[in-house]
């Protein structure tokens, strides 16, 4: 069975720099994927070449088996969303107006009220009903960011009336987001998983990502240096490696989950 | 058809109906023959000559340019710029007959003033003697007073005659520059092909600003190797550039010019017009000019 | 941020979004039309000449069968049918051109103060109008033909635009803020490049040049009507396209093409229209400027920014603003006449103005 979003043996180079280097990455419906790393490492280049914005320099991406640069822009669309780091508008639109846009493009075969249903179910779903009439430029970052979720939730539900397998890609989503919203947020995202999406995440909290990934992988300087189950490959040696912290991994108990705490100084000696 | 006794309440209507009762008394191709009894007048001179040949009366509205005889400012409608005219500005004097001296515009206009039922008479522009008599002849064809005209291009062709004499028993011709302009101290002046050339040579005086054509700012480097005896500038309203400050500027201070402080200033549309008072302009400008030349 | 510094902050720019909802588009858009009927009428009736509306409604009546029939009619047609009707509906198509580019040209930059001289059209317009006017008569024997100058400057504004693509496009990317800054360098040359015309122009050449910068809708007639009518068609069948396209790119270039909009087509699809708009309205009456920048404004803050509503409503309340202010320009000093960009700068400048200082306040807070 081919995978909803494949990534094999990427590369990006701009002049003699490889942002990113033979990365191969595949994408199973049902599962959350996480990816960490310091800044730098290639993590929202990644993104941008698994979404399709980028022209790889080496190797392809495939949706359902599909060359990216194949497959219609609005098919596309209905394939994979992207929930971008913070974004800002130039124009005074309010929250239910931004959400509705994530539909306008590929939601032209539905009804307007089914359009109208999905907005509003973006729209709880992501925590920001009551901002529906509100001006999106008035908002708080972390409003904003959740506005932007709404809108790929959106997306994704007028998506589905169209294609099957979908991707979901999230670039730090959870950076300019209180506790409470982060968790809900990646909650939704964890749902969506177990809705059979093929789900990726860009997150820097390493405690977060051990406790939603499925998949761990880690960058370092554009290249895939570890992949797999968090609690596989987690340990204090990848982080001396990879941040250069002197850190000890724990372990939640119940899940066996690993977690970071940081402790004073961890700068790890060179 | 319109009923008449509703019509007249607006005095356009009150016109209009008028004008139906005067076509509908004189027979078709009589209306051709009569003279304009409302005239548009668009160019300086062409008003002057107007009112020279005793039409100022049927003049009902003229351009910004007109602005002699004096009262042609107080008495009569403006219609704008000469080369920026709105036709329905023009129709608002309720004309017979338009004159446009050349230039005027835009074209579009005056053709829509034509295809309102205005006849247009174009006026020929030239800074020649020759140019003022044709000028005085279409204005005069064009309003049927050719016998008012013939004594009016008498007045101008001995004006010229007696100017072209007084010319010829100059020996040396004063060497000139006219200044349009002074902004910043960088002098805009008149080169070859101007109003400003012509009225100089009419006055027999040399136009020392031969390198180039029409009005452009000149350089003080070239204004001083040029060595103008006299500068010629337009009179303006208040406020305008003392003529200390005219002759003390770095160029022209080393020039005869500023040195003997020459500086002769007239009129703008008596000095530019080229109309009827051309021929005594020529002659006051020659006499400023030559201080000592004896009038005869 | 303090929690009375985020309530003034949201005080501020809420102001109005939450208290007030949006009229419905159909509302908005039937008022407009409404208005510009009403302005369309009052200009015909509207002019240096007083022609009673009644005595207008029997020349549209009679028509020009009924001049030649009726001779004292033959000046009122004239009038009301050669000069202000086609000057009316020049108007309206210029103005309904300005304002709908202005408004493409915002979406795209996704900036709100951006103006159609930014993409160098205005600029490109000008250098050609001013090589027609000074030069010309150096190339031709007699006067020139009246067609000249509109499509000097409508080739001048294509072109114009052309090499600013041209230079912010690489490897089939535009960057829209190369364009930018490559339309201001274009404007800095083609004034420097005016300003060479200028001085080689005599006196009239350059009253020319002046009075055709303040721009004039004065001398429209059935020919210039019937030569922007199909740029204002291509225009509108390009609209309703961009409208959707735009919305998208307000989030960003990367979020409209995670939607599946063709990023690049709409560049190129909206800077040619936008090109052929202001191009044509240019050509047709001069650089009128601020109608393309007030009028969007004027109706986002009443209708929102939804392009699908923008668009339209635009086209609609800038024809009625530029035939308002063309019958201001043609009454105010009459029987002369005031260039028309005289007119829309007095209304847009100080609007401009007032925009900055809201603007200031709310989105650097």
């Amino acid at each position: 069975m081919t995978a909803p979003l494949e990534g094999r043996d990427l590369a990006f180079r701009i002049g003699p720099k490889a942002l990113v280097a033979d990365v191969t990455v595949r994408l199973e419906p049902g599962r959350l994927a996480v990816v960490v790393g310091p800044n730098g490492a290639g993590k929202s280049t990644l993104v941008r070449l698994l979404c399709g914005e980028l022209r790889p320099s080496a190797g392809e991406v495939l949706y359902s088996g599909s060359p990216v640069e194949r497959i219609p822009g609005w098919r596309l669309a209905c394939m994979r969303a992207v929930l971008p780091q913070a974004s800002r508008l130039a124009f005074p639109f309010t929250v239910g107006e931004v959400v509705r846009i994530g539909l306008d493009g590929i939601g032209r075969g539905l009804t307007a009220a089914a359009r109208a249903e999905m907005v509003a179910a973006a729209l709880s779903r992501a925590d920001v009903a009551s901002l529906a009439g509100r001006a999106y430029q008035s908002l708080s970052g972390g409003e904003q960011q959740r506005v932007q979720f709404a809108r790929v939730l959106a997306q994704l539900s007028a998506g589905r009336t169209v294609a099957e397998a979908q991707v979901l890609l999230l670039d730090e989503p959870t950076a300019s987001l209180d506790l409470t919203h982060q968790l809900a947020l990646l909650d939704q995202a964890a749902a969506l998983a177990r809705g059979g999406m093929a789900v990726l995440a860009v997150l820097h909290d390493l405690n977060l990502a051990s406790a939603y990934a499925d998949d761990l992988l880690v960058m370092a300087g554009g290249r895939l240096v570890a992949a797999g189950a968090p609690a596989a490959i987690l340990d204090d040696a990848l982080l001396r490696r990879v941040f250069g912290v002197d850190l000890s991994v724990g372990a939640v108990p119940p899940g066996g989950r690993p977690f970071v705490l940081p402790h004073g100084p961890a700068r790890a000696a060179a | 058809m319109i009923a008449l006794p509703a019509l007249s309440r607006s005095p356009a209507a009150r016109f209009a109906a008028l004008l139906v009762a005067a076509l509908l008394a004189f027979p078709a191709g009589a209306a051709e023959a009569r003279p304009p009894a409302r005239i548009v007048s668009l160019g300086g001179a062409v008003t002057e000559i107007l009112y020279r040949l005793g039409a100022g009366d049927l003049v009902v509205a003229v351009d910004t340019t007109s602005i002699h005889p004096p009262e042609v400012m107080r008495t009569k409608p403006n219609v704008g710029y000469l080369r920026q005219l709105s036709a329905e500005g023009i129709l608002s004097a309720r004309p017979d007959l338009v004159l446009a001296v050349d230039g005027a515009g835009p074209p579009d206009v005056l053709k829509q003033v034509r295809e309102a039922g205005v006849p247009i008479e174009p006026i020929p522009e030239a800074p020649t003697p020759a140019g003022v008599a044709r000028k005085i002849e279409a204005v005069a064809r064009a309003v049927g007073r050719e016998k008012e005209a013939a004594e009016l291009l008498k007045e101008v062709e001995m004006g010229f005659a007696a100017l072209a004499e007084s010319r010829a028993r100059i020996a040396r011709p004063v060497r000139a520059l006219f200044i349009l302009s002074l902004q910043n101290g960088r002098a805009m002046v008149g080169g070859r092909n101007t109003t400003a050339d012509g009225m100089l040579a009419l006055a027999g005086a040399e136009n020392v600003a031969t390198g180039f054509e029409g009005y452009k700012p000149m350089t003080d480097e070239a204004i001083l190797a040029a060595q103008p005896e006299v500068v010629v500038m337009m009179e303006t309203g208040p406020g305008a550039v003392p003529a200390a400050d005219v002759l003390e500027g770095a160029a022209l201070s080393q020039t005869p010019a500023g040195r003997d402080r020459r500086l002769v200033k007239m009129n703008g549309l008596y000095l530019l017009g080229f109309g009827p008072r051309t021929p005594e302009a020529a002659r006051e400008l020659l006499l400023a000019l030559k201080p000592g030349f004896r009038a005869e | 941020m303090s929690a009375a510094a985020r309530a003034v902050r949201t005080g501020l720019a809420s102001r109005g979004a939450d208290a007030s909802p949006r009229p419905a588009p159909a509302a908005v858009l039937a008022l407009l039309a409404a208005l510009v009927a009403g302005v369309a009428v009052l200009s015909l009736g509207t002019g240096a000449v007083a022609i009673p509306p009644g005595r207008v409604v029997d020349v549209l009546r009679a028509g020009r069968a009924g001049a030649s029939a009726d001779p004292g009619l033959l000046r009122d047609v004239a009038i009301v049918l050669d000069i202000r009707m086609p000057r009316t509906l020049v108007g309206l198509a210029v103005g309904a051109l300005l304002a709908v580019s202005g408004a493409l040209l915002q979406g795209l930059f996704r900036n709100p103060l951006a103006d159609p001289a930014l993409i160098g059209v205005s600029s490109g317009s000008t250098v050609a109008v001013a090589g027609v006017i000074v030069l010309g008569h150096r190339f031709a024997t007699g006067p020139l033909p009246f067609e000249v100058l509109p499509v000097a400057a409508f080739l001048g504004a294509l072109a114009a635009t052309a090499l600013l693509y041209a230079i912010a496009t690489r490897r089939g990317r535009t960057s829209i803020a190369t364009m930018l800054l490559a339309g201001v360098a274009l404007a800095a040359l083609s004034m420097a490049g005016t300003g060479f015309l200028a001085f080689l122009s005599d006196d009239r050449q350059l009253r020319d040049l002046s009075f055709w910068t303040l721009g004039a809708v004065g001398g429209a007639t059935w020919t210039k009507l019937a030569a922007i009518l199909p740029m204002l068609a291509l225009t509108f069948a390009a609209a309703p396209f961009l409208a959707r396209a735009l919305n998208a790119l307000v989030l960003g270039e990367a979020e409209a093409f995670h939607l599946g909009i063709a990023v690049q087509r709409v560049k190129a699809l909206a800077v040619l229209t936008i090109a052929v708009a202001v191009g044509a309205a240019v050509a047709t009456a001069g650089p009128v400027g601020f109608v393309g920048l007030v009028v969007p404004h004027a109706v986002r803050i009443v209708a929102g920014p939804d392009h699908r509503v923008l668009l339209p409503a635009s086209a609609l309340l800038g024809a009625a603003l530029l035939v308002a202010a063309d019958m201001v320009a043609r009454v105010a000093v009459a029987p002369a006449e005031l260039p028309i960009g005289i007119v829309t700068a007095l209304i847009g400048a100080p609007y401009f103005l007032w925009l900055l200082l809201r603007r200031s306040t709310v989105l650097d807070a």
